[in-house]
């Protein structure tokens, strides 16, 4: 992994995490992503705890240090428990998980993996446990999150461990 | 059933709500943004459709409206864009300092961080628009 940041960050700092990061340096798409991450944590209709299990599956897939140290409290709040997040390995399908939430990983995976590979049982599955709001929810978390930690990723910078640490979303007060 | 970039807006739009609209809200913000022109960018949505393999992607109208030939890429600006997308496509743990390094002396720092975000965004659609067409497209046929 690069020892260095390969892009700085902005000279004021706000106290939001995501304003005071190299993101900052681009302020016409700054916005969009603050607001879209609040809708995601505030009003996805599947709930925290089912996005922080997407969330986490994605960190651990891409091997983002940063995304893969913090918990939400937001989804601690909603019942996602360390003993719970533990599961969420490569070995998900035999865990003790409920099937609904072996479900929500195997839609990350399908995304994450084999985008193009649908497979038909797993399709009527997620069509009867999921409406058509929450499969979209999901995804809109999914593709947020991947796109966010990718990002991470390829800006270097990334240490190598991180102890777990619990975060809140972070609270625009710039606007 | 495959969906472009734009089928993929549609179908969200249709049962996403307000998240749906932030979701649309970046990516036009990715494509409108002044770091990194829409030529370049374009350039880098048809490579990472061709690296996923997603020929409808590489069918669909350009977001922005400008149109670019992948095979006549060749200054400077558009081969450092290139060679990063390219890494980023396939591992983004395998991008170097020199890729960035290119990339930062056409566009900046801020280009830089541009063309990462966008690279996300577009890779997202495409990767959307693959598994989300019998998901969603069949459920809202039916109701």
């Amino acid at each position: 992994m690069a020892d260095a940041l390969r892009a700085g960050v902005p000279a004021l700092s706000t106290g939001n995490v995501i304003r005071d990061s190299s993101l900052g340096l681009v302020p016409e798409t700054l916005q969009p992503i603050i607001d879209l991450q609040e809708a995601i944590w505030r009003r996805a209709s599947v709930g925290p705890a089912i996005v922080e299990m997407l969330r986490l599956r994605n960190a651990r897939t891409v091997n983002c240090v940063f995304c893969k140290s913090v918990r939400y409290d937001i989804a601690r709040a909603d019942g996602l428990t360390e003993d719970k997040v533990a599961q969420i390995d490569d070995d998900f399908a035999s865990s003790r998980l409920s099937e609904r939430e072996k479900l929500v990983l195997a839609f990350a995976d399908l995304y994450l993996r084999t985008p193009d590979r649908m497979d038909q049982a797993l399709l009527l599955r997620l069509q009867r446990k999921f409406t058509p709001e929450q499969i979209s929810h999901m995804a809109i978390a999914l593709t947020t999150f991947h796109a966010l930690s990718r990002c991470a990723v390829s800006l270097g910078g990334m240490p190598e461990h991180l102890p777990v640490t619990e975060a809140s979303v972070p609270v625009d007060t710039s606007r | 059933m495959r969906l472009d970039s734009h089928e993929v807006a549609a179908v969200l739009a249709r049962s996403g709500g307000e998240l749906a609209r932030r979701h649309e809200a970046l990516w036009q913000a990715v494509w409108q943004q002044p770091h990194i022109p829409a030529r370049i960018l374009e350039l880098c949505r048809l490579r990472l459709a061709t690296l996923h393999g997603a020929t409808h992607e590489l069918q669909a109208q350009p977001p922005s409206g400008v149109r670019a030939d992948p095979e006549s890429a060749r200054s400077a600006d558009e081969r450092a864009a290139l060679e990063f997308a390219e890494i980023y496509g396939q591992e983004p743990q395998a991008i170097t300092d020199e890729l960035a390094a290119a990339v930062k002396t056409h566009f900046g720092e801020a280009g830089l961080v541009a063309l990462i975000e966008a690279l996300g965004v577009i890779d997202g659609r495409i990767r959307l628009g693959m598994m989300l067409g019998p998901l969603l497209a069949t459920q809202s046929a039916h109701g």
